[in-house]
């Protein structure tokens, strides 16, 4: 499912028109001149009044359109019929990846609202009268928005069912001419229910002038209906329309002047508005019809992961630091809706490979821990400003000072538990303060909890100690508590399955809840990489043979060291041998994970066929004396050094430690290194912070 | 709440969603009703009662449905409301509610074909219950999530042993002061309620007194960190400090949930008294008050600015308020104490206050409505019997600007009328799902369940008010997803508890709370409801098991 951060976009667009955030003003702002753009918040939008044409007519937008499109617009952010989101990921290459996402819908938990919603569209959209008794559809449809997808995606999505069966969808244009209808009438609502509106100000003329009105309704439309929207500088902006040098307004230029000081003028009231229409503007809703007569029902549509840049960039920068790894590590890197409250990934490999170990790291309680950690710090800071004696001050301290603690308690004892289940220590000497703080909460329980008394146990113990509560607030944020940590506990094979679930969809912050999905995969195929080194010492121990020979001498690789008149011979002694062994070697494609878990073995191969080339050459080229010695003492040797190396690196790397799930840092010592990725995937549209 | 701060996806679905229900209205605006009448147990129940059996409602009447009152045709959109709040207190009942849907046809005729919201409609062929229907602009923006909020509840006098002008004019100004705070710190006020019960002391061996003179409040604070959670509490804790109130907080500790509450001040009896002898606030009680409720836009600063205004008449007592928001409306419910009578009594004071709302709304029979920036300063001389007050021109501007889209709904005069303090609350929750009808079947269930428990007389009517059990306070809201949240205190009187050996509250508070749940179960699965309902019953709020984290 992909997702583009909104907020995110329209930074992005800020920063990119590197326009200066400038509050809102106030107050009347009639008859001004041009002016810097001075609304941030909405750039698309003001891009589209400014070049829009003035409309002489009504631009078409539907009256009950604008109900259905709000309403698709609610069900689609409050995903309140989506029971559960199952990404099936699929890694059959190195750094390719598919996507499989399942969607558990249940109808009935629609609310009455939003089905009606449904069958006003089902009423507006259709063409024909149909008659109710001949033409009474065999199974009666529903329209449902199934998800948002970014609209940077451009791939086509097929949405089938359980059945396999394609199911019919929305095309873009009708659902975003519903939008249009929606924001436009909820943009006015919000500005009628100002008390200006009602008085001489621009914002009741906005509503009593029809030009002024049709123009932000054109462009509302155009900017939802069109394929493309602004993204680009608008302070550079080619086309701005300026005041005509000639006196005397123009009536276009009035009406564009009066939309856009209303929207300045109303810019703190239309924050959550503007964020409305990011998401409308940046995603395209999936708008599907599903048999009514069945409740639940299981979608599924491809959508596409791409490999991060980051990966390709660490790629090249390190092929050589570490090739001789055991394990392949993948990230999957995701954005759900907050208000999802299940969600699964599973993920599948090739033959041959298993997965090892699966992580879920999600940022779940990140707002939760960020409050707490400023509450904290406030906390001590009032503590330390505070002065015996003032009883009531020292109440509502402790008030929060409990609540506080408490929080913090509850957020160790989640985490604790996350250890717990996945096998693991925290990291309990980063968090001494944090653990004390909860220590004393939990021991004062009793103090606490009786309401009336006029006592404050936990602000008048001398234990506790503003620097106490700094320190806290530190770890929680040194240590990544906001986030938290779940493995995989199945037997390891070539399917894994991770499970995450919201405790309270309600109560989340923010639109998204980032996760990230380690795994790391492991050649399961039994090759061991025994054989590839027998053939390293083989291809070694022919050289060393020849050489022995031509040499006549146990140690060949002094001056003794001598070309046979035979070179063809001996060249093709040198060349069939390792030849015909690397033929019964098992090395897997280049390409394939295995091949990329394997390619240790491949270069230590590909080193020997080198080595025993360089060796060929050598007594081809009748090399005599030191040169010929010197180079079959190094043919010999480097097959041998590296293949040393390759054994003492397997041994290495067997244990399985917590970095390499990329576990949050409250599981990690600090001694620990973080662990190279060896593929990143992502979803269109998702930016990784 | 327009923040600066990223939305969550369910606070943009929420937009969204407002936008939604806008646009299914022909007039993009929420249809709302608002009832001001003589309290009485059992209206809300014959008022859902009336609609259902209007045909207009879907849901299934039961067989026994027991409808007693005065059966006047409601002057009804057709449907029970979506979100509601009715409260009660000094005799004054009041039900708010919204609907979602096409304008009822009376509404479409007075549009007029405007854009401005439907002239208001007053059913007042009863001299003790107004009817006030009409439409009005939602805020869409208006949106708030519901887990980060700021509660607090202010005491003002722990037991009513005297009564004077003084309890009335503490309540206004410590709804100026929260209201003002709120404003201060672009806080959306979610709700204030007073009067309320008292945190409950679970060790006191004693029922909680249901209800005192105290205000509780909530408002939205979006990532509030504990600075800012803790300057606004120090505000509230020396506005309270100075005058001798008790001050709680809602407990934010993990654990604790709403009713849990967190004693910051206890309540300083003494220097309250000392308080209200300085300030020369000990005339005679007010005998009748004046229900007036303005609704509009939820937005910030709005209660503060009508506050303001109404607080530039210093005698001015609010014996009661209700201010909450519903489907992105404010509803600003104020009981005015009417301090003076003229000598014609109350019928001079009507004639006299309906001759100043009606030069206000330029002489408007249909639609008695009218801006606050007109109307109050018309009948605000009136109630206060303070011809000379003059309010500053600021503070009318300060009205204008922040309310002045607002609507303004009066009437009708009533007698003020104390509770007396023999009675027990309880409190009771539910949450439906996927119904449209999430409201009523579960409030008549209910009523019916404490017929049949036996802790409400099995016939109404004839009884004495005070025999009755009273819903002393109901919100019902969407919480989102199709679901419907209500939770309501009703109160009983303690002559019930009689039927028990032991009438300790910890032993038969459980036992009284187990018993009505389970009737109320049983009541309930008459209703075939689709999506199923989950309710509770609890003699304490913090105990009732679905408890929300909306009031």
């Amino acid at each position: 499912m992909e997702f583009i951060h909104t907020r995110k976009v329209s930074e992005l667009v800020a920063t990119a028109g590197s326009v200066p955030r400038i509050p809102a003003q106030r107050g009347d702002t009639e008859g001004m001149g041009p002016e810097p753009v001075q609304s941030p918040r909405m750039p698309s939008l003001v891009q589209a009044i400014r070049t829009v044409p003035v409309p002489g007519a009504p631009p078409p937008l539907s009256r009950e359109g604008a109900a259905v499109g709000l309403a698709f617009l609610d069900m689609a952010l409050r995903q309140n019929h989506i029971r559960r989101l199952t990404e099936r990921l699929s890694f059959v290459e190195h750094g390719v990846a598919s996507r499989t996402t399942e969607v558990d819908v249940r109808l009935s938990l629609l609310d009455p609202s939003q089905r009606e919603a449904s069958h006003v569209f089902q009423r507006l959209s259709s063409r024909s009268a149909r008659d109710p008794e001949q033409e009474q559809p065999a199974t009666p449809t529903i329209w449902v928005p199934v998800t948002r997808i970014s609209r940077l995606s451009v791939s086509p999505i097929d949405v089938v069912d359980a059945a396999g069966n394609k199911l019919p969808r929305l095309t873009q244009y009708e659902t975003s001419r519903l939008l249009a209808s929606g924001l436009y009438r909820l943009l006015k609502g919000i500005l009628s229910s100002r008390p200006e509106s009602r008085q001489p100000s621009n914002v009741s003329r906005l509503l009593r002038e029809e030009r002024a009105r049709w123009l932000l309704q054109a462009a509302l439309l155009a900017l939802l209906t069109e394929r493309s929207r602004p993204l680009g500088d608008i302070e550079q902006d080619e086309h701005r329309i300026l005041r005509p040098p000639v006196a005397g307004a123009s009536d276009a230029h009035d009406c564009r002047e009066l939309v856009m000081s209303v929207l300045r003028q109303y810019e703190p009231q239309l924050e959550s508005y503007a964020n409305l229409l990011d998401v409308a503007l940046d995603n395209y809703l999936l708008v599907t019809a599903l048999d009514m007569s069945k409740d639940d029902h299981l979608l599924s549509y491809d959508a596409p992961v791409h490999l991060s840049e980051q990966t390709r960039a660490a790629r090249r920068a390190g092929v050589w630091s570490r090739s001789t790894s055991a394990r392949y590590r993948i990230q999957y890197l995701a954005r759900i809706p907050a208000s999802l409250r299940s969600y699964h990934v599973v993920a599948e490999t090739e033959p041959g490979v298993h997965i090892e170990a699966m992580s879920l790291v999600t940022d779940v309680d990140e707002a939760n821990a960020t409050e707490l950690s400023a509450d904290l710090r406030a906390l001590a800071d009032r503590r330390r400003r505070h002065k015996p004696g003032r009883q009531t001050e020292a109440r509502l301290l402790e008030l929060e000072l409990q609540s506080a603690l408490g929080r913090l308690s509850e957020l160790l004892r989640s985490r604790r538990w996350d250890a717990s289940q996945a096998g693991l220590e925290m990291t309990e000497a980063a968090l001494r303060s944090s653990n004390r703080l909860a220590e004393l909460y939990l021991s004062a329980e009793s103090l606490v909890n009786e309401p009336e008394r006029l006592e404050a146990p936990l602000l008048s113990n001398p234990t506790l100690t503003a620097d106490d509560l700094d320190q806290a607030a530190d770890e929680i944020e040194a240590q990544q508590l906001g986030s938290d940590f779940s493995v995989e506990n199945d037997q390891e094979s070539s399917r894994a399955h991770a499970y995450w679930r919201r405790t309270s969809p309600r109560s989340s912050d923010g639109e998204h809840t980032s996760v990230t999905c380690t795994l790391t995969l492991r050649d399961a195929t039994g090759v061991r990489p025994g054989s590839v080194i027998a053939f390293a010492v083989a291809v070694a121990a022919t050289i060393y043979l020849v050489g022995a020979l031509l040499a006549g001498s146990p140690w060949p690789y002094g001056r003794s060291a001598n070309s046979s008149s035979n070179a063809d011979a001996v060249v093709a002694v040198l060349l069939l041998v390792p030849g015909f062994l690397y033929t019964r070697l098992e090395l897997p494609m280049r390409h394939t994970i295995l091949g990329h878990l394997r390619r240790q073995s491949r270069r230590l191969a590909h080193l020997s066929i080198a080595s025993a080339v360089g060796a060929s050459a050598a007594i081809a080229t009748d090399v005599h004396d030191y040169a010929l010695g010197g180079m079959l003492a190094l043919t010999t040797a480097l097959p041998l050094l590296a293949a040393a190396i390759l054994h003492r690196r397997i041994v290495k790397h067997r244990d399985l430690v917590p970095a390499r799930l990329s576990a949050p840092r409250w599981l990690l010592s600090p001694a620990v290194k973080p662990v190279p990725t060896d593929a990143v995937f992502q979803s269109t549209g998702w930016h990784h912070e | 709440m327009s923040d600066e701060e990223e939305a969550s996806p369910a606070a943009l679905a929420d937009l969204a969603r407002a936008g939604f229900l806008m646009a299914r209205q022909s007039l993009m605006q929420v249809n709302f009703e608002v009832h001001h009448v003589l309290d009485r147990s059992g209206y809300l129940r014959d008022l859902f009662d009336d609609r259902v059996a209007a045909g207009q409602s879907p849901l299934p009447q039961p067989e026994h449905g027991m409808a007693y009152g005065n059966r006047e045709a409601p002057p009804s959109p057709g449907q029970t409301p979506r979100e509601t709040l009715s409260a009660a207190a000094h005799g004054v009942g009041l039900v708010v509610g919204t609907y979602v849907g096409a304008l009822p046809q009376g509404m479409q005729r007075r549009r007029r074909g405007s854009d401005l919201p439907v002239a208001l409609r007053v059913d007042d062929r009863s001299s003790d219950s107004w009817v006030f229907q009409g439409t009005a602009w939602p805020n869409p923006t208006f949106i708030y999530e519901s887990g980060q909020k700021f509660e607090g509840l202010i005491l003002i006098q722990e037991k009513t042993t005297g009564r004077s002008s003084f309890q009335g004019r503490a309540i206004a100004e410590l709804i100026a002061e929260v209201s003002k705070i709120a404003a201060e710190q672009k806080a959306p006020l979610l709700s204030v309620q007073g009067p309320v019960q008292l945190p409950a002391r679970p060790d006191d061996g004693e029922w909680p007194v249901p209800s005192v003179v105290a205000v509780r409040f909530a408002m939205a604070l979006r990532r509030a960190g504990t600075e800012r959670r803790l300057k606004l509490s120090e505000a509230f804790a020396e506005f309270a400090g100075k005058r001798g109130y008790g001050f709680w907080r809602a407990d934010i500790r993990p654990g604790h949930r709403q009713g849990n509450w967190y004693l910051v001040r206890p309540h300083d009896r003494s220097r309250a008294e000392q308080y209200a002898a300085r300030a020369r606030w000990n005339d005679e009680e007010p005998r009748c008050s004046l229900p007036i409720t303005f609704v509009g836009p939820a937005r910030v600063g709005s209660t503060s600015a009508i506050m303001s205004y109404l607080r530039e008449f210093p005698e001015l007592g609010v014996l009661a308020c209700s201010i909450i928001s519903l489907d992105d409306l404010a509803f600003i419910h104020l009981q005015l104490a009417v301090n003076r009578l003229p000598a014609g009594g109350t019928q001079e004071f009507e004639s006299d206050l309906r001759r100043r709302v009606r030069s206000a709304g330029g002489n408007d029979m249909e639609g008695r409505t009218s801006a606050p920036q007109e109307l109050l300063p018309e009948i605000l001389p009136l109630v206060t019997g303070n011809g000379n007050g003059k309010p500053g021109l600021d503070k009318l501007t300060n009205l204008t600007d922040r309310a002045g889209d607002y609507q303004v709904l009066t009437g009708p005069t009533m007698l003020v009328r104390h509770e007396g303090d023999d009675r027990i609350p309880l409190w009771f929750s539910w949450r439906a799902a996927g119904t449209d009808d999430g409201l009523a079947a579960p409030l008549i269930a209910f009523m019916d369940a404490l017929a049949v428990t036996g802790l409400a007389p099995a016939c109404g009517g004839a009884k004495q008010v005070r025999d009755q059990p009273n819903l002393d306070y109901l919100v019902c809201r969407d919480i989102g997803e199709s679901t419907l949240r209500g939770r309501g205190k009703i109160t009983l009187p303690r002559h019930v508890l009689r039927q028990f050996a032991d009438t300790r509250p910890e032993v038969i508070g459980p036992r009284i709370s187990t018993n009505l749940e389970d009737a109320w179960r049983v009541e309930l699965s008459r209703y075939a409801l689709p999506g199923g309902v989950e309710v509770s019953v609890a003699w304490m709020e913090y105990r009732l098991n679905n408890s929300t984290t909306l009031m």
